[in-house]
């Protein structure tokens, strides 16, 4: 890295350096989260234990439950744990932030990962033509056989895209593995979803890294408008869904060039309105109008937003009944961002979503209609939003108790978290989640991965659900080390229960706890073995497929 | 253009030679074979991301076409001859030649939905629901169908889609499988047990037993039984000598995805519906280069997947369909935006291929979708109601299409 770029990402880093943010709502209430679930009970279904709710608090609010953090949460308490959580800004989180200063690409700018992609492909551009030239030549044997196979170059961009992309899974599972800060990266995770930008288009895997450090993770509690506005600005946005290239188009130009609405589309179907939100073709085709010239310096060398006038449609526009006068330049989409910040379908919409991911698939409409009246009153502060969230009596509902099914990254990230594992290599991890199938950074659409049940349900899925489970039990993925000798004392009973109590696996139906007890018993009373078994057999089962 | 399949068998190619296979040696075959009964087979290839049909099949004779698509229409000399007036195919699709002229490949031109809408991801959810407009369908359109006849054997690969998660259009059949490959199906030993086949054998067994242990009411259960389930009928069947290809695939997704189902439906395992998915045909910017390479795996893959089912493809029907078309006008960046109508490709045994179904509604500025679009004459559910029919005895349309007034589209099979 050059001293320019080394400079700069020392700016970059400084940029998004926590600043507390004064808080529009009250904290929790200490008893908040008892007294809500007191509500919640009938007498069908009884208020949930203090270990219950425990357990439930650490599956929602975290990647899941380490052995330690029950002992915190019995300590601290329920309200002041999430009121911890929801201020990651005034904790230090070493551990992980060690262990991520190897990650290249999270202390390399964006300028200087993306020219390492085009001085690649210049070179490889370089080599092909060489050889060209080569078998061109008179004096090579024609059609030999070292000859047809030199005229494949190797695909060294690729190759180098596929490392940017591996080094950011890295973080990604050392942060859901490790962090402290653990509601903020189960938020990261949301909100990249929400806005969603796939790796493999153009070189998006070289703005990814700045993209989720600087749009996403300083904004993840901080407020939607905020969030929404440095995804609006983010080159890795701006190439996703092409606005970079959208102009006003000038018929006698030498250079092709048009309006393009595919970002307009998403920002109102997919970031802010919903589909269903009350716009129409007519608005997505003014909205693109008012993003023209919102563009980067240029994308393969200098990837970062500028606003470019002569790309600019500077005709009036009208945005959902919005007049936008003629005449406006970078200010008009501005204007455009402004108007669905505070529309109330995106009120409705972006509280859908986090009920959706924090309670339940098909969440209760008196719940988002709080949760959306808390995003009007604060003006979409995510902090508030999650607050009114858990402070709810849905959330604290025993219909609520492991309604959600594990994502493969929850899943894969909760059996290390709960085993304490020591992940000396975390690629290991990122490709059992692909496996699982949730390739990371791998959704095509703008749409990101699902969040409901049905999606992650399928056999084949679940069956290599089951084999990570044993491959981490068995000692079996390389670089990811388990220590299980705690687990394995006395007899089978024993074993199991502990197996259990380490997994978080307290609501084992009596079915499967007596098959698995039959199990162990089968198996040599050896303590690594019972205690591997055990593990292995845990994680498989259904019960564990659920958070 | 005038049809023979001999004349296919006389280009040293394919499909209707199991019709020529004489009696005794088919008996042979099924002996040997037969766990699950020889069906019928629909294949849907779900290609995502709105693919350009007039990029694909090409109106030459249409005036407009050039006006249109200055840079981005391909000079009538570079495009291959379907023998027909008004259509010629896009060079990247050579591959599909042969199975047109011998009539197992049929287009479906301006096909497309009634919804206005140019969301990809609402188009897909209309699509794979069959409700176009109507979100809130509980389940998808292949699931109606496979519900709607009752099967004698209903096996754990009666539904198959090659693709990590199941796709929308099976979603409500709950015997449906969905793996990426097969690799995803294997389980690593239990610890400290034997490594190896053996090994591996009793992992599954004993995991068969947890979630056969337990109450049907849990999804999670359900899902892992069929799974066991389907990882039995495939161990047994995929190791037969029918299912083994000698074809050549290319490489790339959409022949991964199509070369198990012939796998599978080689191995007579009962498979009634296939998936596949194919993504990359969202081409705003400089769309030549991507299509030419997109298509190209389209044409070569689909004829690998048909050579390779042999005298099987009589059985099959495969339909590839996207959720939109594309702007008829190239856009400022050298490719297309989101449009209307598109192209779809149906092939296999019974259709009649050769042709090209359904009226072209023209390319004037007044014939054109909101003056932009490509017009959809033909709604997709037509073409796939006429596949359900053929291949899955699925007759029932307000079952098959809630709200959907149209008929099944005549004359597309035999």
């Amino acid at each position: 890295m050059g001293m320019r770029t080394k400079f700069i990402a020392v700016l970059l880093v400084a940029a998004c350096s926590r600043v507390a943010r004064k808080d529009v709502t009250p904290p929790l209430t200490p008893q908040a989260p008892e007294a809500a679930a007191a509500i919640a009970a009938t007498p069908d279904s009884p208020v949930l234990t203090r270990d219950e709710m425990i357990e439930h608090v650490l599956d929602r609010a975290t990647f899941g439950p380490r052995p330690a953090d029950r002992e915190h949460l019995r300590a601290a308490g329920i309200s002041a744990f999430l009121e911890e959580q929801l201020h990651p800004e005034q904790f230090e989180d070493e551990a992980v932030t060690r262990k991520l200063a190897s990650v290249e690409v999270l202390s390399s700018a964006p300028d200087a990962l993306v020219q390492r992609l085009y001085i690649e492909r210049k070179k490889k551009q370089q080599e092909k033509k060489q050889e060209e030239m080569l078998s061109a030549a008179p004096v090579a044997p024609a059609g030999s056989a070292a000859g047809s196979k030199m005229a494949e170059p190797k695909a060294r961009p690729k190759a180098v895209k596929r490392d940017y992309v591996q080094q950011l899974s890295q973080a990604k599972l050392l942060r859901a593995v490790s962090s402290e800060r653990q509601l903020q990266e189960v938020m990261v995770d949301f909100w990249f979803n929400h806005f969603n930008v796939f790796s493999g288009k153009s070189d998006e895997a070289a703005l990814l890294p700045d993209y989720e450090s600087t749009a996403l993770r300083p904004n993840a509690l901080g407020t939607f408008p905020q969030l929404l506005e440095a995804v609006a600005h983010s080159p890795a946005m701006l190439v996703y869904l092409d606005n970079w290239r959208s102009a006003v188009p000038k018929p006698k130009a030498k250079q092709k060039r048009g309006l393009n609405e595919n970002y307009a589309r998403e920002l109102l179907e997919l970031h802010t309105l919903g589909v269903d939100g009350g716009y129409t073709q007519q608005d997505v085709i003014e909205v693109a109008r008012c993003f023209t010239g919102w563009t980067v310096g240029e994308p393969q060398k200098d990837p970062r937003f500028v606003f470019k006038p002569e790309m600019h449609d500077f005709g009036q526009k009208i945005v959902l009944g919005h007049l936008i006068p003629a005449g406006g330049g970078v200010e008009d989409a501005t204007t455009v961002l402004h108007i669905l910040e505070t529309h109330p379908s995106t009120a409705r919409f972006v509280a859908t979503k986090l009920a959706r991911r924090f309670v339940s698939d098909e969440p209760a409409d008196p719940l988002v209609r709080r949760v959306a009246d808390t995003y009007t009153a604060t003006n979409g502060d995510i902090r508030s939003m999650l607050r009114t969230i858990f402070e709810s009596a849905e959330f604290w509902s025993r219909k609520a108790l492991r309604a959600k099914v594990r994502s493969p990254l929850e899943l894969v990230a909760a059996s290390a978290r709960a085993l304490n594992a020591s992940v000396e290599d975390p690629l290991q991890l990122a490709k059992a989640v692909g496996r699982i199938g949730e390739p990371l950074y791998g959704a095509q659409p703008p749409t990101g991965y699902p969040d409901v049940s049905q999606a992650w349900l399928s056999s084949g899925a679940l069956l290599a659900r089951i084999d990570f489970g044993l491959a981490l039990a068995n000692g079996q993925l390389e670089g990811v080390t388990i220590d299980l000798k705690s687990i394995g004392v006395g007899s089978p009973e024993q074993v199991l229960t502990k197996a259990a109590a380490t997994l978080g696996a307290n609501s084992l139906s009596d079915r499967t706890r007596g098959y698995i007890l039959d199990q162990l018993k089968q198996t040599p009373q050896k303590p690594d073995l019972q205690a591997a078994r055990a593990v292995g057999l845990l994680l498989g089962a259904p019960e564990l497929q659920r958070r | 253009m005038r049809c023979s399949r001999r004349g296919l068998l006389k280009g040293g190619a394919l499909v209707a030679a199991g019709s020529f296979m004489p009696a005794f040696a088919r008996r042979a075959l099924a002996a040997q074979e037969v766990v699950a009964p020889r069906r019928k087979t629909l294949v849907f290839l779900f290609l995502r991301g709105a693919l350009d049909g007039l990029h694909a099949v090409t109106p030459v004779d249409d005036p407009r076409f050039q006006q249109l698509r200055p840079q981005l229409a391909l000079r009538p000399a570079d495009l291959l001859d379907l023998c027909l007036p008004g259509f010629n195919l896009h060079p990247s699709l050579a591959g599909l030649l042969p199975l047109w002229k011998a009539c197992s490949l049929a287009f479906v031109h301006a096909v497309g939905s009634p919804d206005p809408t140019r969301s990809h991801f609402d188009a897909q959810d209309y699509l794979e629901l069959g409700t176009p407009g109507v979100k809130g369908t509980s389940d998808g359109w292949l699931a109606r169908a496979l519900g709607e006849t009752e099967i004698d054997e209903p096996g754990p690969l009666d539904a198959v889609a090659v693709s990590p998660r199941l796709p929308r259009a099976l979603q409500g059949a709950d015997d449906a499988l969905a793996f990426a490959s097969l690799d995803q199906l294997r389980l690593h030993p239990l610890a400290g047990a034997p490594r190896g086949q053996k090994g591996r054998d009793q992992a599954r067994a004993v995991f068969e037993g947890l979630y056969g242990a337990l109450p049907d009411d849990e999804a999670v259960a359900t899902s892992g039984r069929q799974a066991f389930a389907a990882l039995d009928l495939l161990e047994k069947k995929l190791s037969s000598a029918a299912a083994k290809s000698t074809v050549e695939y290319p490489n790339g997704p959409i022949a991964n995805s199509l070369k198990p189902l012939a796998q599978l439906i080689k191995g007579d395992v009962g498979l009634r519906v296939g998936c596949a998915d194919a993504g990359g045909w969202d081409t705003h910017v400089a769309q030549a280069g991507t299509l030419n390479g997109n298509l190209k795996q389209l044409g070569d893959s689909l004829a690998a997947f048909m050579l390779d089912l042999g005298p099987r493809a009589e059985d099959v029907v495969l339909v590839a369909a996207t959720e939109f078309g594309r702007t008829a006008r190239q856009n400022g960046t050298g490719g297309t935006d989101h449009g209307h109508a598109s192209v779809a490709l149906v092939l296999g045994g019974g259709v009649q291929g050769g042709r090209i179904h359904g009226a072209f509604p023209g390319l004037r500025d007044d014939q054109l979708y909101e003056g932009r679009d490509l017009a959809v004459t033909t709604d997709l559910r037509s073409v796939l109601a006429a596949a359900a029919a053929a291949q899955l005895d699925a007759t029932d349309l307000a079952e098959l299409f809630p709200g959907f007034s149209g008929e099944p589209l005549a004359g597309l099979f035999t």
